[in-house]
């Protein structure tokens, strides 16, 4: 077993990233796009607490994490909101109807 | 026995696993030598398709040339004009009529049926037969009569019984059979008895297991693919500045626990990546959100943490569930199938991955001894309103033009001279 | 006057031209006469400048009645040139007189016979009538055998058109071809005379060839002539032999007539011994230049072998056959010896076979004449007899009797052809002799005009042809200085007056045969008698064609009967131009006006001889007539049919004229006919195949370069544009509008550029 250590949160968030940029990538679902999207943020935030607990920064990196969080509830709701709204529209979530820049 | 033994339990898990194996190939054997669903037509149909038709079916018209009586009265009434039909008198006896001409042009018929009513001796009707392409549309006018040979009319003869019939669709399949490009049917395999079929038994979609077993591979593959680039992160690190200790304390439980914890969110993420069922999907959030969570933990980041649940969990994971429970009515989106392929989405994150990874166990990090652990809040909370007031004051306001804007998009147009959609 | 010359044949070269262009507008707008006042108005002007030209000679002193009008110089080469110039001299006068004469007589005869005519190009006649007319004055009047040879190639022309007048039937226009090429073998023995003369005289440019005897050296050199800027300077600056009295003969290769007999006749230039002396293949020049001329005298007047176009050429309107192929074509050829008398003079063998050959065919004629049907036919086979007898006194160097009888035969033969025309106009164009009969009196002016020429051409005293005919058997009775392929043939005369005695019968008995078959006896034209079948189409005769209906024939209109007695009366007056010495006591009044021209006979036979042979030939005549008048007169005679069937296989021969047509057929024509055929296969199939080629490689070369246009440059244009549009359209593929695509995008340039410069750094 390896002594964890900073590289191994970051690989964590790596990861973490890896697998919402995947999430992001190939649903068809709107709201598992943004379910994507949250575990981006998510690795990114574990990044910065990381870089906060073992880097030699200062103390920005929770604040960060902090604003990151905030962000994130934000943009979760507006997305949803989206969702909802075009999901009366148009009876369907399904991200490849949403390609009017096509061509 | 109240307990098998651990010999014997492996010997029946043997067993176990060659038993169901051996059933699950015969099962795909079986349909090997089974019946295909597929009815090829029109060489492998049970019945010829005519005769599943109904019996007054316009289909191509038929002359009874023994029962013509050369009135014309079909070529008249037809609209589109297809029926030329020539009368004469015959040269050695001028009081008989002979029909010289009577030609049906196929390709202009619309099967309207309404040369077949006037007829008095119904010489000319409809059949059942509607096969008879040609590879020239020249093929396609049928010649009833023979002008080298005319036939001569009918007159119905006081007393005498009129000629024999042919049955319906004869005379013209046997014209059509004479044309060439037209294949008989072919018959390779038994045809069923008429009146019995198979009941339809309802069966597994095969569909949904294989993509079971798909998406278990992934996972597996996924699992095995991160502790691989480990290993390589690892022997990579080995050739690089040491790396930053970890604090004194019983670092081993803190490996475990980091690693369990690390897995579980990384299984949630999976999960939400991976899964088929969106619901499912939400509860992998869920999971990986907890999951970081005892990760901010781990890291001495208590107020975050705490945060994160409450916001991330409490929050935007109920709205999500909210949103998933709203848009999944529709039948496509339960099955949500990954859209520009896995593969590419699994290229992409190869791609990323090492490349992130390198990163990460690579670069020598400057560190420090992390300090001692301690509750953070008081310390964010200076900060929030010292050093990042503006920034503090400004979230305040997205939150706000959140609210809003998340209102004013989701809401639902009511119009006042329309009932609300009851659905919405 | 002496300017005027020029006009005598431009009146009808102007009728000609004017009806050529004109006529038919004149036709179409419903005046037909003009036509013929057009033609016969020039006739008669020019017969008016003849007249006028004859009343200027005739005051002239004899030995210098010319008349000359040199109209400019035609072309200077080298040493030679030659000018368009008109000469009348006595020969030449009479000859235009009898142009002018007897073809206006014509032409007023041809109003009323082609008035009618079915061919309906009556301007076309007069057209052609003028223009060969126009061309036998040149043909006449030339001073130099360039205009001779014009007038020469004109006439055979002329004959043609009007031979094939008819030229839609095959047959016909086939004689007037068969006339035309007949006549052009001819005049390539008349070049080839020509050709050897001008060699003999030193040629234009000196120094080439063999020509030269040691005495004759052409005594300048070209670049005596070289100063000279035109043809007059040219001229003076020619070397001269004086010839004393003041006057020199002009040295040097000339093809002026009065030039050339000064040089030949002129012993100093020695020209004459040069060309009896100088020897090519053995035989002497001046033989050859003699021999090979006459063979265009042949041709142009139907001297065997050349003389199967002459009957052929019956095939054409009467008018023509008396214009043309009795007085005035056919007597060039006697008309050009007896012009180069002192060329002939040189060579006895010459004259000795033109003599010959005249004889012969005088026999050769008159024995197919016996026995043919037609009328025409007969006529032309007489004619054919004549000039062998005109060639007979040429030949034996009775100049002035051949040209005596030339006058002579003009006359009674235009005579005897126009009123057989309307023999056939009367019998509704019917020329079969066997279908005519008893015209006598129905016709009586044509019958008196037929007997009239009858009498003349059988050679009785009371009409003129016994007095030419006589001179010149008489002539060739005493020559003896005749020669044959160089050797001495003393008794070539009198055998020759043998052959010709012996042809004067035959004359008489077909002429009277042919006149009582015609004019006696019972008409025959309405019953369909058995007997011979027509002539077949191995000669090109016109069918006959009698008309169903009978309608019996009636004397010609007075434009018709008017000529013929005029004809009539002239072939009998023209006997007082020749009555003989041994009659008068003094010479003819022909002889004496040709005198300057032509020299006359030298007389050294007894009196009482040419009394004995002038009975002697008036009883041949009264032979022939009698046996005609026995076997022919009113048709009783059943002697002929049953002398025919007896010899019918000599009688065969004759009447197919010795199969001469049928070997000319085979030997010539076919062969000729099979080079061409063979020759336009190799046009038609190498030649163009060669052409075709080069267009079929042209083409190609085309189609490759259109090839290459379309597909190598136009396909790099168009691979330029395909290829925009096509990556275009794949690029496009990148633009889904979807998000994801986006996200891909971004994470892998990002990526990329990491990468980047991590592998930079």
């Amino acid at each position: 077993m390896l002594p964890v250590g900073l590289p191994h949160f970051l690989a964590l968030g790596a990861l973490l990233f890896c697998l919402g940029l995947l999430t992001v990538a190939t649903r068809r679902n709107a709201v598992s796009v943004l379910m994507g999207i949250e575990l981006l943020l998510n690795g990114a935030n574990v990044n910065f607490v990381a870089f906060h607990r073992y880097g030699a920064g200062d103390d920005s990196g929770e604040v960060l994490a902090v604003f990151v969080i905030v962000l994130a509830a934000a943009e979760a709701t507006v997305g949803l909101a989206i969702v909802l709204a075009a999901f009366h529209t148009f009876r369907s979530i399904d991200v490849r109807g949403a390609d009017s820049m096509w061509g | 026995m109240p307990q098998r033994s651990p010999a014997s339990e492996y010997l029946a898990n043997i067993q176990e696993t060659v038993r169901s194996l051996w059933q699950g190939l015969s099962i795909t054997l079986s349909h090997v030598l089974r019946r295909p669903i597929t009815t090829q037509y029109p060489d492998r149909t049970e019945r010829p398709v005519r005769d599943t038709l109904p019996v007054r079916y316009r289909g191509f018209l038929e002359v009874d040339t023994a029962h013509c009586g050369g009135c014309k009265l079909c070529e008249r009434s037809c609209p589109i004009g297809c029926i030329r039909v020539e009368v004469e008198r015959n040269a050695a006896n001028p009081k008989q009529l002979v029909i010289s001409r009577f030609d049906i042009d196929y390709a202009r018929c619309m099967f309207c049926g309404l040369c077949v009513e006037p007829c008095p001796t119904g010489a000319i009707r409809h059949t059942r037969e509607f096969e008879g392409s040609q590879r020239r549309v020249e093929n396609l006018v049928l010649r009833w009569a023979d002008p080298t040979r005319p036939f001569p009319a009918y007159r119905a003869v006081k007393g005498a019984d009129p000629p024999p019939r042919a049955p319906s669709g004869s005379l013209v399949r046997a014209k059509l059979a004479a044309w060439p490009g037209t294949r008989p049917a072919r018959r390779t395999c038994r045809p069923r008895p008429s009146g019995t079929s198979q009941p339809h038994r309802p069966r597994e979609a095969p569909e949904e297991t294989r993509m079971r077993r798909k998406g278990k591979l992934g996972v597996a593959l996924a699992a095995s693919l991160i502790g691989f680039l480990g290993l390589l992160a690892e022997r990579v690190r080995a050739g690089q500045a040491p790396h930053a200790s970890l604090p004194a304390g019983p670092s081993a439980l803190r490996d475990l626990l980091f690693y369990g914890l690390a897995l579980l969110t990384l299984a949630g993420a999976a999960a939400v990546a991976l899964s088929r069922n969106i619901v499912h999907s939400a509860l992998g959030l869920l999971l990986a959100l907890l999951g970081t969570a005892s990760i901010y933990a781990l890291l001495s980041a208590d107020f975050l943490a705490i945060a994160q649940v409450l916001v991330y969990v409490g929050g935007v994971l109920v709205l999500i569930l909210f949103a998933v429970m709203l848009t999944s009515r529709i039948a496509e989106t339960k099955v949500s199938n990954a859209s520009l392929g896995v593969p590419a989405g699994m290229a992409l994150v190869l791609a990323t991955a090492p490349v992130l990874l390198f990163a990460a166990f690579a670069t020598p990090w400057a560190t420090r001894p992390p300090p001692a652990p301690g509750p953070t809040t008081r310390a964010i909370g200076n900060a929030f309103l010292t050093r990042w007031l503006l920034p503090f004051e400004v979230a305040s306001l997205v939150l706000l033009a959140t609210l809003v804007g998340a209102v004013v998009v989701a809401r639902k147009e009511v119009k006042r001279d329309e009932p609300s959609d009851p659905r919405s | 006057m002496r300017g005027c010359l020029w006009l005598i044949p431009l009146f009808p070269l102007v009728g000609a031209l004017v009806n050529a262009t004109l006529g038919w507008r004149f036709e179409r707008a419903g005046r037909k006469g003009f036509v013929h006042v057009v033609g016969v108005g020039a006739m008669i002007a020019s017969l008016a400048l003849a007249l006028s030209a004859l009343v200027e000679l005739r005051g002239l002193a004899p030995d210098d009645r010319l008349l000359k009008d040199t109209l400019w110089n035609m072309a200077t080469a080298g040493r030679l040139s030659f000018d368009l110039g008109i000469a009348l001299d006595p020969l030449s006068m009479m000859m235009v007189l009898v142009v002018t004469l007897v073809g206006t007589l014509i032409h007023v005869f041809s109003i009323g016979y082609m008035w009618d005519d079915e061919a309906r190009s009556y301007w076309r006649f007069f057209a052609w009538l003028n223009l060969f007319v126009f061309s036998m004055l040149l043909l006449v009047m030339g001073d130099g055998f360039v205009l001779l040879f014009f007038g020469w190639e004109g006439v055979g022309l002329c004959s043609y058109g009007l031979v094939a007048y008819y030229y839609t039937d095959r047959e016909k226009a086939a004689a007037g071809m068969k006339a035309f090429v007949v006549n052009r073998i001819g005049d390539l023995g008349f070049l080839v005379g020509l050709l050897l003369l001008f060699w003999g005289l030193g040629g234009a440019w000196p120094g080439q060839g063999r020509g030269g005897s040691p005495r004759y050296r052409p005594t300048l050199d070209v670049n005596a002539l070289a100063p000279a800027t035109d043809a007059r300077a040219a001229r003076a600056l020619a070397p001269r032999v004086d010839v004393g009295g003041g006057q020199a003969v002009r040295m040097g290769p000339t093809l002026n007539f009065r030039e050339l007999r000064d040089q030949i006749v002129e012993q100093r230039t020695g020209v004459a011994e040069h060309l009896r002396h100088e020897r090519v293949l053995g035989v002497a020049l001046a033989t050859l230049i003699g021999f090979f001329l006459f063979v265009g005298a042949m041709g142009k007047s139907a001297q065997f072998p050349l003389h199967t176009w002459l009957p052929d050429a019956m095939a054409g309107p009467t008018p023509v056959s008396a214009l043309i192929h009795a007085a005035t074509m056919v007597t060039a050829g006697v008309y050009m010896v007896a012009r180069l008398h002192f060329l002939f003079a040189l060579s006895p063998s010459a004259m000795g076979w033109v003599a010959l050959v005249g004889a012969a065919t005088a026999l050769f004629a008159a024995s197919i004449g016996l026995f043919q049907h037609d009328i025409k036919k007969v006529l032309a086979y007489s004619t054919v007899s004549q000039l062998g007898f005109m060639f007979v006194g040429v030949g034996v160097g009775a100049f002035q009797a051949g040209a005596y009888h030339l006058l002579n035969h003009a006359f009674f033969k235009a005579c005897l052809f126009l009123a057989a025309g309307s023999v056939i106009l009367g019998c509704h164009h019917e020329q079969d002799m066997r279908r005519m009969g008893g015209l006598a009196r129905r016709m009586p002016i044509t019958r008196w005009a037929y007997l009239t020429g009858c009498v003349a051409i059988a050679g009785f005293p009371i009409a003129s042809g016994f007095f030419s005919k006589d001179e010149i058997l008489w002539r060739a009775f005493t020559a003896r200085h005749l020669a044959l392929f160089g050797m001495a043939t003393p008794w070539l005369g009198p055998a020759l007056c043998a052959v010709g005695i012996l042809a004067a019968t035959g004359t008489s008995f077909y002429m009277f045969r042919s006149y009582f078959m015609t004019f006696t006896g019972e008409y025959r034209g309405d019953t369909a008698r058995g007997g011979e079948p027509p002539p077949a189409t191995g000669e090109a005769s016109t069918p006959s064609r009698a008309h169903g209906h009978a309608h019996a024939p009636r004397e010609s209109p007075l434009s018709v009967t008017l000529v013929l007695a005029l004809l009539a009366a002239g072939s009998v007056l023209t006997l007082l131009l020749g009555l003989p010495r041994l009659w008068t006591g003094e010479a003819p009044l022909l002889e004496r006006w040709l005198e300057p021209a032509l020299p006359a006979a030298v007389e050294h036979a007894p009196r009482w001889m040419e009394w004995l042979f002038q009975g002697a030939g008036v009883a041949a005549s009264a032979v022939g007539l009698a046996l005609a008048q026995v076997l022919y007169r009113d048709g009783r005679s059943a002697l002929p049919a049953r002398l025919q069937e007896r010899f019918h296989a000599a009688w065969a021969i004759v009447y197919r004229k010795y199969y001469v047509d049928e070997v000319y057929d085979r030997a010539l024509v076919r062969p000729a006919l099979a080079l061409s055929r063979a020759l336009s296969w190799i046009d038609a199939y190498l030649v163009d195949g060669l052409v075709k080629t080069a267009g079929a490689a042209a083409r190609l070369l085309a189609a490759l370069d259109d090839a290459i246009d379309r597909h190598v440059v136009d396909g790099t244009v168009s691979l330029v544009a395909n290829a925009t549009i096509r990556s275009g359209r794949a690029l496009r593929r990148i633009q889904t509008g979807r998000v994801q695509t986006y996200v891909y995008g971004a994470v892998a340039g990002a990526l990329a550029v990491i990468l980047l410069d991590f592998l930079i750094r």
